[in-house]
């Protein structure tokens, strides 16, 4: 067994104090708030309140996300060669760009070509020259701690040497007027814990981390990962949970995972929005875990103020920034500590020996993470039982116990249906049939993304007896557009810039992940993927790499049409509208047979047929012999005009094996993979597949399918008995 | 049962997509959290926003509206008085 530690080598910061590490030191050795009131956009009619803006960002054909996103890429990689893999963490992409085009009635479907977070990502990625997979996470305000515990377990499981991490968002009107339709806002600015605190401040920002698996810290580290821990609190779409009790999983979980205890910990940077909700059941948490021996605790979001999908990356460099300078960061805007909370926030900066900090980011849907940084020391803390989790695990495939999907015809029997007789799968399956038979309370506030997951999700456990979940992923290409779309006409609509709460809630990429967790009373692990044509695929990989022999996952993939934003969007598809999703109930061990495994394999980035030809071999010769009776192929957009080079490839390598084009059989939308690799479970578990009615039926025998989702980025997932 | 009442009463049921309660069966004084219709703190300021929008009346706090937000009577009552204020 290889026990792999994750150093952090390299890192990036650009926020509201400036940019560069040295602006974080000096913002906390100088006790400075960067909260001013809003100037980036108009405010409403009350008047600007305060925002963390970043200033002097130079404009350019990116929007601002990107622009910060790269900033930071460009600072963490600096003195080092490209990483092997992106992780980014985003919540709203390229939106405040898509806000203006939408404001001034702009059409044109290649101005909004930055809309999608997944842009963020792969923008780094070209401005920094990595050619390896990218994925973006999106867990709302959880989103960068989430990613960057992604990114751990994809470097333990001995795939990745090397990897970016981070998070960026820029503020736009549908964070800053959301937050304040919730009345989460604080308009003497972000209070973390004092007793008159009345919110949040929205801020904007990035952060980016360059981490290196090494047995022993190299040269110039900056400090290790030495333990991450996620959690859901299934309880509420936005309000955590009074008790604390998905805070208290997610950092026991980190100190768990290193391997360390309560007294071991030196200092936590707290969530600590200065929300009096979030503020009350994040003490109550700390308490509860760290008892007598809870160490020295402030916010650091009073300088900052909240960036979103940034902050957790921006907490992580200010964790670092406290071990190096042995410095515990003030909990600036907090002048009187609540006496409720029982916690005694450190007010000025204070020198301290700190080795060890905990750094925590919780986020809508009910989505806790909790990081543990220390400092570079040459023995591992876990020395003499290494936790299982940080040793390589080789076998990452994901038992299917129950699968189903939806696309234009229906559920996964009327799709199979269809596709055998030919007929088309293309359409928008009626709503009123998709929630059939679930309680319509149940279905009040949420549209049509969540509405899918929900069905999804309902169908799978009356298919798997109910079987307990523990886990809950998802995957979207565009998020809930419904509510999105929703919010921000009614928003442009009204002079006193007010619209729904409710839409706000709704519109957070993670929002359908949030209702499954609550419906199925899961409290494990919660990751969104948001990656266009990809999502699915990036979202089955999240899944195994949490995967826990001991629990059970439910993952749901899934895209809704919207008449407005999807040509917009994803013009593709706008000649025959259609959307759809599937869902899978994942284990390690197989509880029934006959059962199919799955498993995605992110193949990175290329630029020509002969790139993708060489990622296809290089995948081929890893998997070994494994034999595939059908192939499931998607040419995404890009690669649309070479589709017959990309046949004439796929012939030559496989020459006797059917393949088939899924998305003209089920239809154009971007997590249509999903509702292809739901076929091919069923496909393999009957042993025989019938892909069209012109085709023969194939006998699989014990042979997989293997779906290819092949573009300027690909990946492949395979399907085995 | 005065028309700002059954008024609001609708309202609410339309804001809220409440499909499976008939406005008319709300009682004046039936509470609208909890054991009542069920209604949580998003609710809340979804009748905020609605307020504000239809009535021109701010209710800016979540204290205040869990207090105003007992019941429709409650809320009638609100409004009624503040639109007076607005009036002179």
């Amino acid at each position: 067994m290889i026990t792999v530690r994750v150093f952090v080598t390299g890192l990036g910061v650009i926020s509201p104090a400036g940019s560069g590490a040295e602006s974080i030191q000096e913002a906390i050795s100088h006790s400075r708030s960067f909260l001013t009131n809003l100037h980036l956009f108009q405010p409403g009619p009350d008047g600007a309140m305060p925002a963390g803006q970043v200033e002097h960002l130079q404009r350019g054909d990116l929007p601002r996300t990107h622009l910060l996103a790269i900033s930071a890429a460009k600072q963490a990689v600096a003195k080092a060669t490209p990483p092997e893999s992106i992780f980014m963490a985003c919540t709203t992409g390229g939106m405040a760009l898509t806000e203006e085009l939408m404001a001034s009635g702009q059409s044109d479907p290649e101005m909004f070509s930055m809309h999608a977070t997944g842009t963020v990502g792969q923008a780094v990625a070209k401005s920094i020259g990595c050619e390896g997979p990218v994925f973006t996470v999106s867990t709302a305000c959880s989103s960068s701690a989430v990613a960057l515990a992604l990114a751990v377990y994809a470097m333990r499981s001995g795939q990745y040497k090397r990897v970016l991490v981070g998070g960026a968002d820029s503020l736009c009107q549908l964070t800053y007027f959301g937050f304040h339709m919730l009345q989460l806002v604080d308009p003497k600015g972000a209070r973390p814990l004092d007793k008159y605190r009345a919110g949040m401040t929205v801020a904007e920002g990035a952060a980016m981390l360059l981490l290196e698996a090494a047995d022993k810290a190299p040269p110039g580290s900056l400090g290790e990962i030495m333990g991450v821990g996620l959690s859901c609190d299934a309880y509420h779409p936005t309000a955590p949970h009074p008790d604390g009790t998905g805070a208290y999983r997610a950092m026991a979980q980190a100190l768990d995972d290193a391997g360390l205890g309560t007294g071991d910990i030196d200092y936590i940077n707290l969530h600590g929005t200065g929300t009096p909700d979030n503020d009350k059941s994040e003490a109550k948490a700390v308490l509860d875990l760290f008892g007598d021996k809870t160490p020295v605790v402030s916010s650091t979001k009073g300088i900052f103020g909240h960036s979103l999908a940034a902050s957790g990356a921006i907490e992580a460099v200010v964790a670092l920034d406290s071990i190096g300078t042995l410095t515990i960061p003030p909990n600036v805007g907090c002048t009187e500590p609540d006496p409720q909370l029982g916690l005694a926030p450190v007010l000025q900066p204070t020198r301290a020996e700190i080795k060890r900090v905990l750094s925590n980011s919780f986020g809508f849907g009910g989505n806790n993470a909790s990081i543990l940084l220390g400092a570079c020391v040459e023995k591992s803390a876990y020395d003499k039982s290494a936790p299982e989790n940080h040793t390589q695990q080789q076998d990452d495939w994901l038992v299917v116990n129950a699968c189903e999907c939806v696309t234009g015809a229906g559920f996964i029997e009327q799709t199979t249906k269809a596709v055998r007789v030919g007929k088309s799968c293309s359409g928008v399956f009626p709503v009123e049939q998709l929630v059939e038979g679930l309680p319509v309370r149940s279905l009040r506030r949420i549209k049509r993304l969540s509405k899918m997951a929900i069905a999804l999700g309902a169908r799978l456990s009356d298919e798997s007896d109910k079987a307990e979940i523990h886990q809950v992923h998802f995957g979207t290409g565009w998020g809930p557009m419904s509510e999105t779309h929703d919010f921000l006409t009614r928003l442009f609509a009204d002079p006193n810039k007010l619209s729904s709460p409710t839409d706000f809630v709704g519109s957070v990429h993670n929002a359908p992940a949030g209702q499954l967790a609550i419906r199925h009373k899961a409290t494990g692990p919660s990751a969104t993927a948001t990656d266009r044509h990809l999502a699915f695929e990036q979202a089955l990989y999240m899944a195994q790499l949490l995967a826990r022999s001991d629990q059970t996952t439910l993952l749901v993939s899934a895209d809704e049409y919207h008449q407005k934003f999807s040509p917009l969007l994803d013009p593709k598809y706008d000649r025959s509208p259609s959307d759809g999703g599937a869902g899978f109930i994942l284990t390690s061990d197989r509880a029934r047979l006959p059962s199919a495994r799955l498993r995605a394999t992110h193949l990175g980035k290329s630029n020509s047929v002969q790139q993708i030809a060489l990622r296809i071999n290089q995948f081929i010769s890893e998997s070994r012999d494994r034999e595939y009776g059908l192939i499931m192929l998607r040419i995404q957009d890009a690669l649309n005009e070479k589709k017959q080079d990309m046949l004439a490839l796929l012939n030559g390598l496989y020459p006797s094996t059917t393949i088939m084009e899924y998305e003209n059989s089920l239809g154009f939308f971007a997590t249509v993979s999903a509702c292809a690799a739901a076929l091919a479970v069923k496909w393999v578990e009957d042993g025989k597949a019938r892909p069209g009615p012109d085709s023969e039926e194939i006998l699989l025998e014990d042979r997989g399918v293997l779906l290819l989702n092949l573009g300027e980025y690909s990946a492949a997932v395979e399907v085995i008995p | 049962m005065s028309d700002l009442r059954t008024e609001l009463k609708h309202k609410l049921v339309k804001t809220l997509d409440l499909q499976d309660v008939n406005p008319d069966e709300i009682a004046d004084d039936e509470p609208l959290f909890g054991d009542g219709l069920g209604l949580d703190s998003i609710d809340v300021l979804e009748i905020v926003v609605m307020i504000e929008q239809d009535f021109g009346i701010k209710i800016d706090n979540k204290e205040l509206g869990q207090e105003v937000l007992r019941s429709v009577s409650t809320l009638a009552d609100y409004i009624e008085k503040h639109s007076k204020n607005a009036t002179g």
